[in-house]
């Protein structure tokens, strides 16, 4: 089960993010439509996964992704973009975004697309773990 | 005899007379407008029909959108049919004004659903039981008002209509200090909005209620027994922005003399940072922040909690939790309810949880946290009493039709009563969506359909040939060579369709999936594999024909998924494509085929496609000269005059007044001139004495005739289509063509005249139209005349007909000639279809 926080400025978005990710899987889904709140929530608290809108009025989802960051360099981030605004989702890419999805999309997709950035997460956790193990060895 | 002479001599001399070389060899300008206008209006015919075909599979397949999909696609849609209108106008003279008219409607009626539905002046406040949907009270009032009618048990109470906050926003200048109040905090600051929403709810909290809202609020009031109520939020838009914008207030155990002060506090609870951000990036309307509140009599409570009458995470029977008091507990995690699972009529399992303290009315107002009294910790419910309310809630479920999630409350005498009710999501198992490509142990007749309209079906074979609509049997598999719109009206009789042409984005498949019926089109042979009669079952998930009726594909859901459809963009999409998708201009011979029949984008596009094609086929029509032609120069002594509109003869060719086939790119004439030259020139039949005198005869009576024999033949081409006129012996035929999309591409001839006398001419138009149904053509003769057409297949298919065509022409230039009995028309119908007419594959 992992925390997810899901930024959108369209709320329908939001609602049917927070209703598919809770209905088909184990984790838990805290969205917010203003992305000052998720920059706040960052701050307080930790997720394993941070899905994130990338036009949004006020802050764009490249600031979300860059305080993830800031926060935990570690920090998954995905950003979901408009169909045909491919560009910006390549540049959160390289910024470190961890994946990227374009809307509208099928629920299997988004569930997959979680399920593999939550594996790679618990990859990298065992592979830390294993590397200090080794290092106090 | 000498002036006979000099004549031939003159003849002679024009003959050899070359063209003055400063003859433009460019296109006339008035057909290149023309059909660059019929480009435009094909590209706008595709996008709309590509974007319709997007949303369907958008709506129907589970896919998660918003309304800026909604929006944008509708935006598109409108802008596509405007230009396909105008481009009918720009080529046929603005005489389908008509039709512009048609389509202002309908984007008038898109755009006010998309504005979604107006707040009416409505009664400011009504009893529970009187409260029903498009009041503007708001699903909560609305769903308790349905269960009172139900007769089933819900605190006494009333509701008080989101129109009532509009009356209490308009005065004392609430709207314009709330819309100040927005502008002025950053977008960018969040206790700026934190600060903005404070003063929104203070100035709120300090305007007093308009009196004729007091006023209602106080009869009502009146009409309750109790004492106390509860003031809950009931917002018009539960499933979008509420549902998560955070809870809305909800006060329990008010005293009367402060109920008008906690409706206030309840509309105000609405002015979060949230909902601050969400104006400033929209706009601040009532639409999106107005809410009804209900004010219901207090029961007194022993428990309370939620009734689920399906397991929300897909397992089987109905959960109840249940915490002593008052039912503010029940969710959230504070205390450990009770939970009952009711399977089958029995308590399938139980859990008492540890409920160390519970929420009691307090006697001045409000809620008292206390510990819970020894003899209430055991278990809430008795089994009786769980299995009834089972039972209470399977009723409500059954009413809605829909899963439910209920709050319901446990008074001291043991009665229940009902608080809330709305729709619950259960979440299927992803997995058990899954569908196997190939169905393992079942015989496969075909694969790779084009998948048109998703589902599975199955059904005996029922194989159309020629238009035969109304003997379809009942939920019949429609098995077709072509996917025309006129099958449309099959629909609600076949359980599904099956074409061996078509797209997914053809005016039928729009249909179909409109209707839900599962189509698969491209199914290259499924007249030939499918035999009438046979079950199948039609697999339009991954493209397949199965042999005998496969159930576990019948079971398979056809996508979509209740949460999605649950949401605002869903709805407001379902609402919209009212006005798009449905097409009642299925046939154009109908009466309603007229612009004030269009009631959908679907009609205006079909109706401006189909008047499209009649007007470019009067290209020809006009006086056409040689000015912008060249002569096509072949072995054939046809005289004919090319006029090129762009890509139809090669680059060589540019500067040429003599071209030759080789020049030819035009797909269309490059097919027809296969068949005109496989036939070649053979001369005229012979001719017998009456027949000759029959054409003299014929033509000194038909002026018509005797005009257009000294008008020449014209070809206009492009590299994918052609209009070629042509007189070959006595008659006229014209042969038009476009080779491109298959939803796009036809083949359509007209024919008349001859030169014998009428009874031999019929004969040849019967010979034709026995020749052209064998080709698939739609064929309307009349007397010595024909019209045939054919469209629904991709180019290839088209092309090989038009070679046959070619043929045709050449074989029957003075057929009437000889057309001596019906038997004549046989021998020549066996002939020519042994010889030029391809088998079938």
């Amino acid at each position: 089960m992992g925390r997810i926080l899901a930024v959108d400025d369209e709320l329908d978005m939001l609602a049917l993010l927070k209703m598919i990710i809770e209905g088909y899987s184990d984790h838990q889904v805290t969205v917010t439509n203003n992305p000052l709140e998720a920059s706040e929530l960052l701050e307080k608290e930790t997720f394993d996964l941070i899905l994130t809108d990338l036009k949004m009025p006020g802050m764009d989802g490249l600031e979300v992704l860059a305080k993830a960051k800031q926060q935990d360099e570690e920090a998954l981030v995905m950003v979901i973009t408009a169909y045909g605004s491919l560009e910006s989702a390549e540049e959160a890419m390289a910024k470190g975004a961890f994946d990227y999805i374009t809307k509208p999309f099928r629920k299997e997709q988004i569930l997959l697309a979680i399920d593999k950035a939550m594996r790679w997460r618990e990859m990298v956790r065992q592979n830390k773990a294993l590397k200090q193990r080794l290092d106090g060895n | 005899m000498a002036a006979v002479l000099g004549k031939l001599k003159k003849w002679f001399a024009r003959k050899r007379t070359p063209r003055p070389s400063a003859v433009s060899l460019g296109p006339p300008p008035a057909l290149l407008e023309r059909y660059l206008r019929y480009k435009r209006l094909l590209a706008a015919n595709s996008a709309i029909l590509t974007t319709v075909a997007d949303i369907q599979v958008k709506m129907g397949e589970g896919f998660l959108f918003d309304m800026h999909y909604v929006r944008q696609a509708c935006d598109r849609l409108g802008q596509e049919v405007e230009a396909m209108v105008g481009a009918l106008n720009g080529m046929a003279g603005g005489r389908y004004s008509g039709l512009d008219t048609a389509r202002q409607r309908v984007a008038h009626w898109v755009a006010e659903e998309l504005a979604g539905a107006k707040m009416q002046p409505a009664p400011l406040a009504l009893p529970l039981r009187e409260v029903r949907e498009g009041l503007f009270y708001g699903g909560k009032a609305e769903k308790l008002g349905e269960l009172t009618r139900l007769g089933l048990t819900v605190p006494a109470g009333f509701g008080v209509s989101a129109y009532a906050q509009k009356l209490f926003f308009e005065t004392g200048g609430l709207v314009s200090f709330i819309r100040e109040a927005i502008a002025r905090s950053q977008i960018r600051n969040l206790e700026s909005l934190r600060e903005a929403g404070e003063a929104i709810q203070a100035k709120i909290m300090a305007q007093p209620l308009p009196p004729e809202l007091s006023q209602a609020i106080a009869e009502h009031l009146a009409q309750l027994s109790s004492s106390r109520v509860a003031v809950r939020s009931s917002a018009l838009q539960e499933d979008s922005f509420f549902s998560f914008a955070g809870q809305f207030e909800t006060v329990l155990n008010v005293p009367r003399d402060q109920v008008e002060a906690r409706y206030k506090e309840v509309i105000a609870s609405q002015f979060t940072p949230r909902a601050l951000y969400y104006c400033h990036a929209s706009g601040f309307s009532y639409q999106e922040l107005a809410m009804g509140v209900l004010v219901m009599e207090m029961v007194a409570v022993r428990c309370a909690g939620v009734l689920y009458t399906d397991d929300p995470r897909g397992g089987e029977g109905a959960i109840i939790n249940a915490v002593s008091g008052l039912g503010s507990l029940a969710v959230g995690g504070v205390v450990e309810p009770d939970i009952y699972r009711v399977e089958d009529g029995r308590i399938a399992a139980q859990h008492v949880g540890e409920k160390t303290h519970m929420h009691v009315a307090a006697p001045e107002g409000g809620v008292l946290d206390v510990a819970t009294p020894a003899d209430l910790q055991g278990p809430c419910l008795e089994e009786d009493q769980a299995l009834a309310l089972a039972e209470l809630g399977n009723r409500v479920k059954q009413h809605f039709g829909l899963p439910q999630d209920i709050e319901w409350a446990l008074d001291a005498q043991g009665r229940f009563s009902l608080l809330q009710a709305r729709p619950l999501r259960v979440s299927a198992k992803l997995k058990a969506d899954y569908l196997p490509p190939r169905i393992k142990g079942a015989e496969m007749l075909l694969a790779n359909g084009i998948i048109a309209s998703r589902g599975a079906a199955a059904g005996p074979v029922y194989l159309l040939r020629d238009g035969a609509l109304d003997a379809i049997p009942q939920d019949a598999v429609l098995v077709t060579p072509r996917a025309l719109p006129e099958y449309g009206v099959v629909v609600g009789r076949v359980a599904a369709v099956v074409c061996e042409a078509g797209s997914a984005t053809s005016h039928l498949a729009t249909v179909l999936r409109e209707a839900r019926i599962p189509a698969l089109f491209g199914a290259k042979g499924a007249t030939a594999v499918l035999q009438p009669g046979d079950v199948v079952t039609v697999d339009a998930f991954y493209g397949n024909i199965y042999a005998g009726r496969l159930e576990e594909l019948l079971k398979a859901p056809r996508g979509g998924d209740d949460a999605v459809r649950q949401t605002r963009a869903y709805k407001v999409l379902e609402r919209v494509l009212k006005h798009i998708t449905p097409l009642n201009l299925l046939d154009p011979r109908a009466a309603n085929f007229r612009p004030d029949g269009c009631r959908t984008y679907h009609d205006i596009t079909r109706f401006a496609h189909e008047k499209a094609m009649e007007e470019l086929f009067q290209v020809s029509a006009g006086r056409l000269d040689e000015e912008g032609s060249r002569r096509l120069v072949s072995a054939i002594p046809l005289e004919l005059n090319i006029i090129d509109l762009g890509g139809g003869l090669s680059p060589e060719a540019a500067n040429l007044v003599k071209v030759r086939p080789e020049h030819l790119t035009s797909r269309p004439m490059l097919a027809y001139w296969r068949g005109v030259s496989a036939v070649g020139w053979q001369g005229p039949k012979p001719v017998d004495l009456a027949g000759f005198m029959s054409v003299v005869m014929s033509t000194a009576t038909d002026t018509n005739i005797t005009e257009r024999l000294h008008e020449k033949n014209f070809a206009i081409i492009t590299h994918d289509y052609m209009n070629l006129s042509n007189r070959l012996g006595f008659h006229f035929a014209t042969i038009e063509a476009f080779l491109g999309a298959p939803g796009e591409s036809y083949v359509s001839f007209t024919f008349y005249g001859g030169g014998a006398e009428l009874p031999r001419r019929m004969r040849r138009v019967r010979f034709l139209t026995r020749v052209l149904e064998d080709l698939d053509f739609r064929v309307e003769p009349k007397e010595d005349s024909i019209t045939a057409r054919i469209d629904g297949y991709d180019a290839d298919a088209l092309d090989e007909r038009l070679e046959v065509l070619g043929r045709l022409m050449m074989i029957s230039k003075q057929l009437d000639m000889v057309m001596l009995s019906e038997d004549a028309v046989e021998q020549y119908y066996r002939e020519f279809s042994q010889g030029h007419i391809p088998p079938r594959a």
